[in-house]
């Protein structure tokens, strides 16, 4: 039972009254009686924030599980257990990275924990927890100012990363009002669901990683990852929405 | 003085956060041993405040406040110096109310060190100071390298100036030398931060400033945020007064700078985009003030948690920290709110000292906001505790300038701007406007 202990050192750090990953449906559901062991990857949040519009969240750590070359990490599922829906987002490798270096914005609308699962190729589970704090800032009024149709300016930007070499770090936003279908429009009437559901990534025609879009990341959804490459590598990148629209990007690594 | 009568005193202190109707000699004024030693560090909206109502609410308690400076200027109304409606004497204050008419000790060095356990303070000038209960209002520290290539150096060339003084000189210094036609360049923060509708009223008054004396130059905010304070009523105000001439790049649109050239004026965004500026005024991510994390009373945000009830330190004993080093959200980091709970903190302090709770507290806090000298828009809030002994805003209460507003309203609220800030650094400084 390798969770206790990282459960009880959270529930000591934080003070907070932790609901468990099995009180979740859809981390149950993933597990099928799968009891998971604690992970090495770290998951970053801020202690709290003042507007959970845009939350940074990043994991970081090794891309292996263990010693072998087939305990390399091939999912990683992202769940907040106060939101409406628990999922936020996943990210499918299909190719073994060294080190993990995932980012994105997020939508919290409450106090709550994200929970981060993630499975070996050989079929392992892994588990790690981080709370945070909404404190809703009183002088921060939200603007409903999100009227973009579709997808818009797809920005890319990738570069080598210092002192490791094959590394590249790559950052993407598109703008795109990711509507949950739980917000109401200026009429009272609720917007429709609409959201980016997929980013897909090759490099030289490879699928690289999928990440799969929930509508708890955030508005205009920016992801970041490292990825292992070699300069002049052709890197496509994919975005595709709920309804139905897709847009591609390639850039040639520097 | 009955137990009774100063449980009263205190409600009233407590709740209603005004005290300048109570008579300034509550005790016998035979000389006695002190009740207790309050040293309040830091002598600026919370600390100023703390000293005066600690006073004011029990004479027989011996206050120290420790303030580097003998002159202090206030962040609030430091727009309006840069926007050229203010001299920078009309933002200043000293401690001749503390010192001569309350009978504060007032000691000018820094604070270098506090130990919690033995409540001690050392001073930069190497005195020790003991004390009973220790208040707290240390400010903000901006976090130099969040963004890299801004440390303090680089701050001298592309200013910060959210902390009023130096930092605020070297920028409306740089404003008057720009040309006609130049660019000025704002990298607004990440939220939480000091004043949240600032880096906008900062940038109305310098349009005021451009519009009269450079017509022809414009402004870029780079922001690391996707909303902001009053932001319907700020884009209304400078559609209305200088129109063409601002430009808002959100976090989305690669507004979020991560790297600064201060010697060439220029920042890079997150996706590359180089911004090249003639006066270049970053407000880098901020935390608490140094002295609240040498003292080991931050937790891993860099921010310090308090007790709501008395802004007593979550991770000290006899430690009362007030103001924008808090974690007090919803309460916005404003000196007005500094005030407040420096009100509520001076009141928890004087009932601990005579053995009883302390009262149940409410705060109030106003933001003006100049979009144009004769353009003020406000938010309001009244703030108290929730069932779970939480901040939580007033249920129905406060609220924003309209949108919809003649000039006359607007002119009005620019007014009571002024009333504003005349009002409460009388009640904190004891300065006469």
């Amino acid at each position: 039972m390798n969770i206790r202990p990282l459960l009880f050192a959270c529930c000591m750090a934080g003070g907070w009254s932790l609901a468990g990953w099995q009180q979740i449906p859809a981390i149950e559901q993933l597990l099928q009686g799968t009891e998971p062991q604690a992970s090495e990857l770290t998951l970053n949040l801020p202690v709290f924030v003042e507007d959970g519009a845009a939350v940074p969240v990043s994991i970081q750590g090794p891309g292996w599980s263990g010693a072998e070359p087939e305990d390399w990490l091939t999912r990683l599922l992202l769940f907040a257990d106060g939101n409406p829906n628990a999922e936020v987002l996943e990210w499918q490798l299909h190719q073994p990275q060294a080190s993990l270096d995932l980012h994105s914005r997020i939508r919290i609308d409450q106090s709550q924990s994200l929970w981060l699962l993630s499975q070996s190729q050989t079929g392992e589970w892994f588990v790690q927890q981080a709370a945070i704090e909404v404190l809703a800032s009183g002088c921060l009024v939200p603007l409903d100012s999100l009227d973009t149709q579709g997808m818009t300016n797809p920005r890319v930007i990738s570069r080598a990363i210092d002192g490791a070499p094959g590394q590249y770090q790559v950052r993407t936003l598109i703008n795109h009002p990711m509507d949950t279908g739980l917000r109401q429009g200026p009429d009272g009437e609720l917007v429709p669901r609409r959201i980016v559901e997929q980013l897909s990534l090759s490099l030289n025609g490879e699928p690289l990683m999928d990440v799969r879009l929930h509508g708890a990341v955030s508005a205009n959804p920016f992801l970041q990852m490292q990825i292992t490459g070699s300069s002049q590598d052709e890197l496509a990148l994919l975005w595709q929405t709920s309804d139905g629209q897709s847009l591609e990007f390639s850039q040639t690594l520097p | 003085m009955t137990n009774i009568s100063r449980r009263g005193l205190l409600q009233a202190a407590g709740s209603l956060g005004a005290l300048s109707s109570l008579p300034l000699a509550l005790a016998s004024t035979e000389a006695k041993q002190p009740l207790g030693h309050v040293v309040v560090v830091g002598g600026g909206f919370g600390g100023a405040t703390a000293a005066k109502y600690l006073k004011l609410l029990n004479p027989e308690l011996a206050v120290t406040l420790v303030e580097p400076n003998e002159t202090f200027y206030t962040c609030p109304f430091s727009n309006l110096y840069l926007g050229g409606i203010r001299e920078w004497d009309q933002i200043a204050h000293n401690y001749d109310e503390l010192k001569n008419d309350l009978g504060v000790q007032v000691i000018h060095s820094l604070a270098s060190a506090i130990d919690t356990q033995g409540r001690q303070v050392t001073l930069a000038n190497g005195e020790q100071l003991s004390y009973d209960r220790l208040v707290l209002s240390p400010g903000i520290d901006m976090r130099y390298d969040s963004i890299a290539g801004y440390d303090e150096q680089a701050a001298q060339l592309a200013p910060h100036a959210w902390q009023a003084g130096e930092q605020t000189k070297i920028l409306r210094q740089q404003l008057e030398a720009m040309p006609d036609g130049g660019l000025f360049v704002m990298v607004a923060p990440p939220n939480p931060y000091r004043c949240p509708p600032g880096p906008y009223e900062r940038v109305s008054l310098i349009a005021h400033y451009f519009k009269e004396h450079k017509p022809n130059s414009r402004i870029v905010i780079l922001d690391a945020k996707d909303a902001f304070s009053k932001q319907g009523l700020f884009t209304d105000g400078w559609q209305k007064h200088y129109p063409g001439m601002i430009e808002w790049i959100s976090l989305s649109n690669d507004g979020k700078v991560v790297r600064v050239d201060a010697a060439n004026k220029e920042v890079e965004t997150e996706f590359g985009t180089i911004h090249k500026a003639d006066v270049l005024n970053v407000i880098p991510p901020q935390q608490a003030g140094a002295i609240a994390r040498q003292a080991g009373l931050t937790n891993a945000s860099g921010w310090v948690p308090v007790k709501p009830h008395s802004f007593e330190a979550e991770l000290a004993e006899h430690v009362y920290v007030v103001g924008d080093a808090t974690i007090a959200a919803p309460m916005p980091k404003s000196g007005f709110c500094a005030n407040s709970q420096a009100k509520v903190a001076a009141a928890a302090i004087v009932a601990s000292f005579a053995g009883i709770p302390a009262p149940s507290p409410f705060f109030t806090n106003t933001c003006y906001s100049l979009v144009a000298p004769d353009y003020g828009i406000s938010v309001a809030g009244i703030y108290n505790l929730d069932a779970e002994g939480n901040l939580q805003e007033v249920p129905g209460s406060g609220g924003l300038s309209p949108r919809e507003a003649d000039d006359a309203l607007r002119r009005s609220e620019a007014q009571n701007a002024h009333r504003w800030y005349n009002a409460i650094c009388q009640d904190v400084w004891g300065t006469k406007a």
